[in-house]
């Protein structure tokens, strides 16, 4: 009831000032009546959590699922193992991944296969590496973002 | 501190001064490196007992003979010794020139077995035989008996085989081994001795050392191994404690006043960062290396004492590029600067030590290079998360524990899966408690602040054979005293294998079991009493929330369950699970309650209470929790007590300061909760906060 108040209150202040503008207001009456400010003023009034309210169903959690289909192993001799890490940097066109963030680490294998994976919506790019398991490995490295490619990555090499 | 690469060798170079060459002035200090002298024209090496790393002080000692038997006289910090040139006592001073002291009953012949005593200025020396003995000559000069030998026992009658003494700092006495590893105790007014048993090594162990703790130290002449003995123990043994120099001719001196550690000078030393129980500080005669232009990765750290999980080290020598696979090949990458040998021991069996047949790799030699590898782990190691030791260095052959004079050793904690098992790793979560349940609190959301992490290892079929969570406590701004734990709804306690639940607090492995007896679903308790595993810094209320109060104390967490049977991913629980805290046993939680205990909990909303939860507390002051509904653990208004924030693995989440409400430290909040969390979803990031009401 007190934030309602309080936000009433600021629209009057506001729909008052604007009406009494005067000419700039007339040459545009849309912003006269825009909310774009209160809102803003809004987010000022409200200073406690406690004024704030919420469905009782919702738990107050954000993530994001992102549904993965690793392709299958391209051999049956070598064994093919895939981090999908979301901590990595590039420079001179090799990455460097920190492996203590990676979300699925698994063998390939003859089928393809399909994971759900929970990330946090601050999270926008993952990188994939690929890496056969012998002598002299070098790794397949792929990337997803969430702007091209939404909450769905299917892996092909 | 990260150490530069062309490191300066310290030695005694910071202990002593030189004050001029023909009047030779004493030692500036007590130094903390013991003193060795070699070869058959004496020359002169500083030992660092921590990693057995020696360099030579002079070749130069003026003589063209041996001296031997000397010790480090702590009452004029000169080092005396016996000159065969002259047949004589030497007295050495900070230009490590010998200078032949005249004796009245000079006994005639030469000594390789003396030392000072600490009680008094005394210079003993002894001979085996029956026309020689245990003698002594007063070094002071204000004494009627200064530089007089006086014959304190006939080498008959002290008669044992032995290459060097060394005096214990406090008790009087001089003890040393002989060829056969026999412990001996004399007593040098008496000549009397007592034998204190075998320590279980033998050979010629011609310098021994005391340090100001009374551990006694024993470096053998043939392979140059240095050995720590506890005298104080009812059967003492020799433990492996480095690796030095080795020589046909050795004889020691130590300032034994002095710690081995000497911390006025810059750190020259690497540990491990592994928990204690694998051996990392010198305490527990921790894994250390000299440092050197040998090295794992680019940098090296260095510490005179060991950094022990949780606090870590940088390290950046190993990348497992894989789990390790129990049976099967996996791969790691390993960048060494100069060249060296790579030797890494796993705890296959988390036990908590590495024993000598747990290796995954044996003196590879790498000559300044980055390689991908291939180990293969035993098909006996056991999954989830261990941990593994790597150590470079020009020697071979060496163990998981002790020192080194070169090298680095780097400790990781790393997955052990089987072949074919795939990981999941949850992403982390910051659950933040509000303690004041059943009524409305600050909402500065930090009376209680757990990092959890979680990960499940799934079998080929996509089931969950085990998962593990690790956590870390962030903040305690509780006035109340509560517990934590997880409970998995849904998954019934009699199907955790609970021979193989590993629990963990700070790295050290718990005696007690973290599943909760007696519930419906499957309970992780973590502790009854989170405070009770932290420190609060001096005049704070609380960790890690008031502003000008930090603390370096530590409380993590880590428990691995597995399952007998395995679960389908699909029917088990999601992160962040079910976190909750509880009521303390038999402490206050508010008014609305008499000391509560374990039945009063607090969950995120909406999540279920455990069996252990009194239902009748339910719908008190400010809850309206309608089990029936599933609506739990909420306001009127629909606000919980507790938040689960997921910012990812690429930043840390910061709480709010001290009774700063989070709207005001995430102004965000709001939309994201008044849209159900349909806007605002980054309302936890950095850049959307007001960084000066956060701590």
């Amino acid at each position: 009831m007190k934030t309602n108040i309080i936000t009433l209150i600021t629209l009057i202040i506001i729909i008052a000032g604007c009406g009494g503008g005067g000419g700039e207001v007339s040459t545009s009456p849309e912003k006269s009546v825009t909310l774009t400010p209160s809102t803003e003023d809004e987010t000022k009034e409200t200073t406690t959590t406690n004024e704030l309210n919420s469905t009782p169903e919702f738990n107050f959690i954000s993530n994001t699922k992102l549904d993965i289909k690793l392709p299958a192993s391209p051999s049956t001799n070598i064994t093919y193992f895939i981090n999908i890490c979301t901590a990595f940097s590039t420079e001179n066109n090799e990455v460097e991944i920190n492996y203590d963030s990676c979300k699925l680490r698994t063998s390939l294998t003859t089928e393809e296969q399909a994971f759900i994976l929970s990330i946090s919506a601050a999270e926008l790019m993952l990188v994939a590496q690929i890496w056969p398991i012998e002598d002299g490995a070098q790794p397949i490295t792929l990337y997803w973002n969430i702007n091209e490619y939404g909450n769905s990555w299917k892996i092909t090499i | 501190m990260l150490y530069s690469k062309n490191i300066k060798r310290y030695f005694f170079a910071c202990l002593i001064s030189f004050h001029g060459i023909i009047n030779a002035d004493p030692f500036e200090s007590c130094p903390s490196n013991a003193f060795l002298m070699q070869e058959s024209v004496a020359q002169l090496y500083g030992v660092n007992l921590v990693t057995g790393d020696y360099s030579l002080l002079s070749s130069d000692l003026g003589t063209t003979d041996k001296i031997n038997a000397i010790g480090f006289n702590f009452h004029d910090n000169y080092i005396y010794g016996w000159g065969y040139q002259w047949g004589t006592l030497v007295r050495i001073g900070d230009d490590y020139q010998a200078t032949s002291l005249p004796l009245e009953n000079n006994p005639g012949v030469n000594f390789y077995v003396g030392d000072i005593a600490i009680s008094e200025n005394t210079y003993y020396f002894y001979r085996k035989g029956v026309d020689h003995g245990l003698y002594k000559v007063s070094l002071d000069e204000q004494s009627n008996d200064h530089l007089k030998v006086i014959k304190v026992i006939n080498g008959q009658d002290l008669s044992i085989n032995i290459y060097d003494f060394a005096f214990h700092p406090e008790d009087k006495f001089a003890y040393t081994v002989d060829r056969n590893g026999q412990l001996y105790q004399i007593n040098v007014t008496t000549g009397g001795i007592v034998g204190l048993g075998n320590i279980g090594e033998t050979g010629t162990f011609g310098a021994v050392y005391f340090d100001v703790d009374g551990n006694f130290y024993i470096s053998r002449n043939s392979d140059g191994h240095v050995f720590i003995i506890d005298i104080a123990q009812l059967n003492p043994t020799a433990t492996f404690f480095a690796y030095g120099p080795s020589a046909s001719q050795n004889d020691g001196a130590r300032c034994a006043v002095a710690p081995v550690i000497d911390e006025s000078i810059a750190a020259t030393t690497d540990y491990g960062d592994a928990p204690d129980s694998y051996g990392t500080t010198l305490f527990n005669n921790g894994a250390r290396h000299g440092v050197s232009d040998i090295y794992l990765g680019s940098t090296i750290t260095t510490e005179h004492n060991a950094n022990v999980y949780p606090k870590t080290d940088q390290d950046d020598g190993i990348t497992f590029l894989t789990p390790l696979l129990s049976g099967s090949d996996s791969l790691i990458e390993v960048a060494a600067t100069g060249a060296g040998y790579l030797n890494i021991w796993g705890d296959w069996n988390r036990d908590g030590i590495f024993t000598p047949d747990e290796k995954l790799l044996s003196d590879k030699y790498m000559d300044n290079t980055t390689e991908v590898l291939l180990v293969n782990t035993p098909i006996s190691a056991l999954n989830g998360f261990t941990w593994t030791r790597a150590r470079f260095t020009s020697i071979t052959s060496i163990v998981a524990s002790g020192g080194v004079a070169d090298g680095e050793v780097e400790d990781y904690r790393v997955l052990v899966t089987n072949a074919g098992n795939s990981q999941i790793q949850d992403t982390p979560y910051y659950v933040a408690f509000e303690d004041s349940w059943p009524v409305k609190g600050d909402y500065d959301m930090n009376d209680v602040v757990i990092l959890q992490n979680s990960s499940l290892l799934l079998t080929d079929s996509f089931e969950v054979k085990q998962i593990e969570f690790q956590g870390e406590l962030k903040a305690l701004g509780a006035a109340y005293r509560n517990g934590f734990a997880i409970q998995l709804d849904n998954v019934l306690p009699s199907n955790v294998n609970s021979d193989l639940v590993r629990f963990q607090i700070n790295g050290v492995l718990q005696q007690i079991s973290a599943i909760e007896a007696d519930t419906q679903y499957l309970v992780i308790k973590i502790t009854d009493d989170l405070e009770s595993h932290i420190q609060l810094s001096a005049a704070c209320d609380y960790y890690k929330t008031e502003t000008n109060c930090s603390n370096s104390s530590q409380m993590t967490f880590s428990v691995t369950v597995p399952f007998i049977i395995p679960i389908s991913l699909d029917v088990f629980p999601e992160a962040p699970y079910n976190p909750f805290i509880f009521a303390k046993e038999a402490t206050y939680h508010g008014d609305n309650f008499n000391q509560p205990g374990r039945a009063l909990e607090i969950h995120l909303k909406n999540r279920m209470p455990t069996s252990k939860a009194d239902p009748n507390m339910f719908g008190i002051a400010d809850d309206n929790t309608q089990i029936s509904s599933n609506y739990n653990y909420q306001t009127v208004n629909g606000l919980p007590w507790a938040l689960a924030i997921n910012p990812g693995s690429q930043e840390e989440w910061r709480h709010p300061s001290e009774t700063v409400d989070i709207l005001q430290a995430y102004p965000k909040f709001k939309s994201f909760v008044e849209s159900n969390g349909n806007k605002e979803t980054n309302w936890f990031s950095r850049i959307n906060s007001d960084l000066s009401k956060l701590y």
